[in-house]
């Protein structure tokens, strides 16, 4: 824990119980909010180390956490697991790259060239998002099944990659113009041509937001699961098309589940911990400056 | 290779490109430093979004006037309006949307005030030792794959073996039948959304209020103010812009809520929490009667476009004078 924020100032603070009371209730408050979202969170992981028959005790036994059967069984050598995560990582991963490689120029363009009609085209790619994906499931799934893509991980990537498009334009498009002109026009004195100040100024400066991208691009394709579940099947399966098995058993084998789940959220948890600065960022900058 | 396709290459493979401004061909530099490497730049972004958005709304009309089915060797008939008459005396379809209402108009209130209230905690413990650790695990479920959250909390409140029941009876309080009754399946359900949701507006409501000047409120202490005029006076008008926002984007994934039902309910006990995301997916992919699934996707669409007319309008009318 190296990231604890100072008290407030001393001066601050005020002598008297009354005023100590009230700030040991928020803390408190605060401290309970944190358990509520994490308790069964831990719960579950803890689940993961379990036998079967210690899943059905109640109260639940405390697991032997050296005991790795459930993930070995899942994910080591032939676990059935195995092909669906390192599919989902793929996955997410292209997404990501994919997306940020059409949205970074877009954005651009969108941000600092003359483009006819450029109200009515962010207009579109702002609306674009509003579309919820189960009135596009049906088409999209037609769609592949048409290009032959159906089953296929590519076929996803390509949804995956049009669902996340235009929140990543829209998002990159307000960072990219909110770098300031004179810094690009002084490289461009400097003997860049405009693309060449995109890619050596603009980029750069603008990482932090890139990042904020990336960050929700890959967890949206980790996380999705509708279209994965319409659009994979047995050799192409995600994560989480492989975890909903555990939805529909007759006697669920919550052990199993619980070592399935854990590894899904993850990612979720790596990620809030490494980068909550980026994460409330991006989620208030993509809820906030919807003008 | 010609002049065209070089400049494209060199623009698409990046960086270290033309050092000379003036750069001897025409349409090179017109690309390199003229409005035409704009329309290049927009292109790719374009085209995929058109691909996955225009095609499937043109598609979902052409067919959703014929009676095709995926899996089936029938002919393609054109039906007129029939899966449009038929949607509308569909009980099924219709209580489905109905679940969905109500999902919306019992759990977006509630999403609104516990996020307005765990936002209030959080500022104000803001400073504190461990806040930021706080915080981070507070916002953690709204970041989790839903499945696995809808899986798990499918564990933890199974009435027989899920531990919530046991912590009950620790406590002499009564057993609860969860997802497993059509009494408590729907509101076990929206329970288990705002735990993952009302995180994620707490953090909206969050920025909200962090860019409140603290000299409100400190002008406001010194006449007098009592804490709920702090809420009434201060925080709810300035707060409605974002309180719109968070509602509409709350009402949008509401509409789109599948894997929390898939992974507990699958729409059940009965048609209890079937909701309409739900039944399209029954329709499609489990009877395969692609055009009515079809044509109730479009239902669906035309509801979320006036919805986010709301959207706009809202904001429009609680636009904060700067």
């Amino acid at each position: 824990m190296t990231a604890i924020s100072e008290p407030a100032p001393a001066e601050r603070r005020p002598r008297f119980g009354r005023q100590h009371l009230k700030w040991a209730g928020i803390w408190l408050l605060a401290l309970l909010l944190a358990l509520m979202s994490a308790a069964p969170i831990v719960f579950i992981m803890l689940t993961s180390f379990k036998t079967f028959i210690q899943t059905q005790l109640l109260p639940p036994p405390w697991p032997d956490l050296t005991n790795l059967d459930n993930y070995t069984t899942l994910f080591a050598g032939e676990g059935e697991a195995r092909g669906p995560l390192v599919r989902s990582l793929i996955v997410a991963t292209a997404t990501m790259l994919i997306t940020l490689t059409a949205a970074i120029p877009a954005a651009y363009s969108l941000a600092r060239y003359r483009i006819a009609r450029k109200k009515d085209i962010q207009f579109w790619i702002i609306s674009t998002r509003m579309m919820p994906l189960i009135a596009a499931i049906v088409p999209l799934s037609s769609m592949l099944l048409a290009l032959h893509l159906n089953n296929t991980v590519q076929g996803l990537i390509i949804v995956y990659v049009g669902i996340n498009l235009s929140f990543a334009v829209w998002l990159l498009t307000i960072f990219f113009q909110s770098v300031p002109q004179q810094v690009e026009e002084a490289a461009q004195l400097d003997g860049h041509s405009r693309l060449g100040t995109m890619f050596k100024v603009t980029i750069p400066i603008a990482r932090p937001s890139i990042i904020v991208v990336a960050i929700f691009t890959w967890i949206f394709a980790w996380n999705e699961f509708l279209a994965a579940l319409v659009l994979t099947t047995g050799e192409s399966q995600t994560l989480p098309v492989f975890l909903s098995r555990y939805a529909s058993q007759t006697l669920t084998a919550y052990e199993q589940m619980a070592a399935v789940a854990t590894v899904q959220i993850i990612p979720a948890l790596i990620i809030t911990f490494a980068a909550q600065r980026y994460i409330v960022r991006g989620l208030s900058m993509g809820a906030l400056s919807a003008d | 290779m010609t002049d065209i396709q070089k400049s494209t290459v060199a623009e698409r493979t990046a960086a270290p490109t033309s050092d000379q401004p003036d750069a001897p061909l025409p349409l090179r530099s017109r690309i390199m430093d003229g409005n035409l490497g704009g329309y290049l730049l927009l292109l790719p972004a374009v085209l995929i979004l058109a691909l996955l958005t225009i095609w499937p709304i043109v598609y979902s009309i052409a067919i959703s006037f014929t009676n095709y089915r995926v899996n089936s060797r029938q002919p393609t008939e054109f039906i007129g309006l029939d899966n449009f008459t038929q949607l509308f005396s569909d009980d099924t379809f219709l209580g489905a949307l109905w679940i969905t209402a109500k999902f919306v108009l019992v759990a977006i209130p509630l999403q609104l005030i516990l996020g307005y209230v765990c936002a209030r905690i959080l500022s104000a413990a803001h400073d504190m030792p461990g806040a930021r650790i706080f915080r981070t695990f507070f916002i953690v479920p709204t970041m989790m794959t839903s499945l696995a959250v809808a899986l798990f909390w499918g564990y933890i409140l199974d009435p027989f073996i899920g531990v919530y029941n046991w912590i009950l009876a620790q406590f002499g309080l009564p057993q609860q039948e969860f997802f497993t009754s059509t009494d408590s399946a729907f509101r076990t359900v929206v329970a288990v959304y705002l735990w993952q949701w009302v995180p994620f507006t707490a953090m909206l409501f969050m920025a909200g209020l962090l860019s409140i000047p603290r000299q409100i409120y400190e002008a406001a202490s010194i006449d007098g103010a009592r804490w709920y005029h702090r809420v009434l006076q201060i925080d709810f008008p300035l707060l409605k812009r974002v309180g719109a926002i968070a509602g509409i984007l709350a009402t949008v994934e509401i509409i789109r809520l599948f894997d929390l039902v898939y992974g507990t309910t699958q729409g059940g006990p009965g048609t209890s929490t079937l909701t309409n995301a739900i039944e399209i997916f029954r329709i499609g992919f489990q009877d395969f009667n692609t055009a009515y699934a079809a044509a109730a996707s479009l239902l669906i669409l035309v509801v979320t476009i006036l919805i986010s007319q709301l959207f706009v309008r809202a904001l429009k009318e609680t636009e904060q004078p700067a």
